[in-house]
């Protein structure tokens, strides 16, 4: 009974506060599903590099100075 | 490693709910949901600026702080996730976001909250990418398409840009440097740049 | 702080343009800072989204919320509740169970009806889903998510918000009725003085007389059940229901309400269940049975059973507590 209230004791403390959620997704870290990279698909095959290429590229066509001004 | 960002030039978003619409056109929401939307600050007085808003993707998110299962999370690029099958609709999401970017359908009576729904930044869930059960959940996974967000990308004016936060910051940035001075901050000269200023531009490209 | 800065900065270069302008050119709808201060403390601006405070741009208070939730009111509330559980803890291992001092007589005083104790059990087993399932939505992350992983957690706190959303309107109801119930019974009277300065002989084993209820157990209905109670189910009526097209600044609050309180009303309800349980002897069976021992009338309310022997000895009388006396 003793042992079961003082582990009851030192889980509550320990549970207590707010945990820091940074912004690096480590698999394992979170449990869940775990959800594939955008690269890891049919379309890219983990072509990583790749599709870093076509989502800046995309990016810069947002910039319509460049699309006009050639 | 890229880090997606939105951002929301008012100077030159003209409300015209593109955005909002492509939104709810490519991942087909239900009804009531609004991933996005477009506010219009001092609406009808001169001067008035509108802003398109949805997630924000927070680095240090208020959501998934609060959330009592735990099922959001960040991508690689920064993209905060959630996992609906584990969405216990309690609300607490929606009480913390600054933007008020969750939603929920209506699923029982008493305004009973279904599973929460926000902006994926066309990022899909924790599902199979292009499956059926990821688009009925989440909508359309573009940046595993090589895509942006649909919003960004078709917007107009290119008020909203969207992408890797080095890219968009640098587009606005450039578009700022461009910006009238002086007597020509009224009207598109703020938008889109004076037009001696474009000039002075070209002629700086033509030359390098 | 990040989020701060970022969300200052993302103001600033969008404002930075106009800011620009000198004053002496500008028209006076160009000076705009009155537009982006409203969007910063939340005005609710236009948008042709259709909704609860859709057109608000940001909410701060969330933020505020977050940090309470989070912070205090999780650190401290555990803290408080593992506090109340070790000092039990050690009342009970220094005090030991009040035990009768006399041996008891065998004759039994009814001391609660039938209708009393359905609606005391409707009440407690109400209370204790609506605690368990409570806990579990501020706790649960930090205790039981790491031990059951988040699937099978979440498959529970699925289950827990909605027994707490169902139950909770119950729980409002059998208040209502033991408010009525009790009430007559839990009226000030003079002896509740002497109890107050003895703190019940809880202390001392000294023997302090009261009516049906001793001061202790009134303390117990108005500010618990009463006040506490009220308290809780409107501001968990606020949250359980968001139909009603309430902001969120309401909710945030009522979040708070209903979690601070909850967190007394379990802390103090910990104390009722020791006191009613392992805490005294006989006094489950009062609420067990309906039925108690004159030993333990005279022992804990003696005002009380002298006023039911007296009306006993009365021919025809019926019971003050309405038992069926021929139960049982
Ligand atoms: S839902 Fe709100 S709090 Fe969460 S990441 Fe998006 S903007 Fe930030
Ligand atoms: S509504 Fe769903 S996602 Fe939001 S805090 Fe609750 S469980 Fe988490």
């Amino acid at each position: 009974m003793r042992f079961f209230l003082m582990a009851a004791f030192v889980l509550a403390l320990l549970g207590c506060g707010d945990r820091d959620k940074v912004a690096v997704y480590k698999p394992g870290d979170y449990q869940g599903k775990s959800d594939a990279a955008p690269w890891n698909n049919k379309t890219y095959n983990g072509d990583k590099a790749k599709w870093e290429g076509d989502v800046r590229a995309r990016g810069r066509l947002q910039d319509e100075s460049r699309r006009i001004g050639g | 490693m890229a880090r997606m960002k939105f951002l929301c030039d008012s100077e030159r978003c003209i409300e015209c709910n593109g955005c909002v619409t492509a939104c709810k056109n490519e991942h087909e929401v239900p009804w009531g949901v609004n991933r996005r939307r477009v506010v219009t600050l001092s609406d009808g007085v001169p001067g008035e600026k509108s802003i398109s808003v949805a997630c924000m993707h927070c680095s240090d998110a208020p959501c998934m702080a609060v959330c009592p299962v735990d099922c959001f999370y960040h991508t690689d690029q920064g993209v905060v996730l959630h996992d609906k099958d584990m969405c216990i609709g309690c609300g607490y999401c929606f009480y913390a976001c600054p933007f008020g970017a969750p939603q929920y359908p209506q699923t029982g009576t008493f305004g009973m909250r279904g599973k929460m729904d926000k902006c994926t930044f066309c990022a899909g869930g924790p599902e199979i990418d292009h499956s059926e059960e990821e688009f009925k959940k989440y909508g359309r996974n573009r940046l595993a398409e090589g895509k942006l967000p649909i919003c960004a990308e078709m917007c107009s004016t290119k008020a909203l840009l969207g992408g890797d936060g080095d890219v968009v910051s640098e587009i606005f940035r450039e578009r700022a440097l461009k910006r009238g001075k002086g007597a020509d901050v009224w009207g598109w000269g703020t938008a889109y740049g004076s037009a001696p200023a474009q000039q002075q531009d070209k002629a700086k490209e033509g030359k390098s | 702080m990040k989020r701060i800065l970022f969300l200052l900065a993302l103001c600033a270069s969008l404002c930075v343009t106009a800011a620009d302008a000198p004053p002496a050119q500008a028209p006076a709808a160009h000076n705009n800072v009155k537009l982006w201060q409203d969007a910063r403390v939340g005005q609710p601006q236009f948008t042709t989204v259709r909704g609860v405070e859709t057109g608000v741009l940001i909410q701060s208070n969330g933020e505020t919320w977050r940090e309470l939730r989070n912070g205090p009111m999780t650190l401290y509330g555990g803290i408080l509740f593992c506090v109340v559980l070790g000092a039990i803890a050690v009342f009970y291992k220094l005090r030991g169970a009040i035990k009768l001092k006399a041996p008891m007589t065998g004759r039994l005083i009814p001391r609660f009806s039938y209708f009393e104790r359905t609606v005391h059990w409707s009440m407690a087993g109400s209370f204790v889903i609506l605690a368990l399932s409570g806990l579990n939505m501020l706790f649960g992350k930090h205790l039981l998510l790491p031990l059951f992983g988040h699937s099978l957690f979440s498959w529970l706190a699925a289950l827990c918000k909605n027994l707490h959303n169902f139950v909770g309107p119950l729980f409002l109801c059998s208040i209502v009725v033991a408010f009525f119930l009790f009430v007559k019974d839990n009226i000030w009277r003079a002896s509740d003085w002497q109890w107050i300065r003895t703190a019940g002989g809880l202390i001392s084993g000294g023997h302090v007389p009261s009516w049906r209820f001793n001061f202790g157990e009134k303390a117990w209905f108005w500010f618990g059940l009463v006040l506490i109670g009220l308290t809780i189910s409107i501001s968990g009526f606020v949250l359980d229901f968001p139909n009603f097209e309430q902001g969120r600044n309401i909710m945030q609050t009522a979040n708070i309400v209903h979690v601070v309180f909850a967190l007394m009303f379990i802390c103090m309800s910990l104390g009722h269940i020791y006191i009613g349980t392992i805490g005294m002897e006989g006094a489950l069976d009062a609420m067990r049975t309906g039925y108690v021992d004159e030993t333990w009338a005279r022992e804990h309310h003696e005002l009380w059973f002298e006023e039911q022997q007296h009306k006993m000895s009365q021919p025809g009388a019926v019971p003050a507590s309405g038992a069926p006396a021929a139960q049982s």
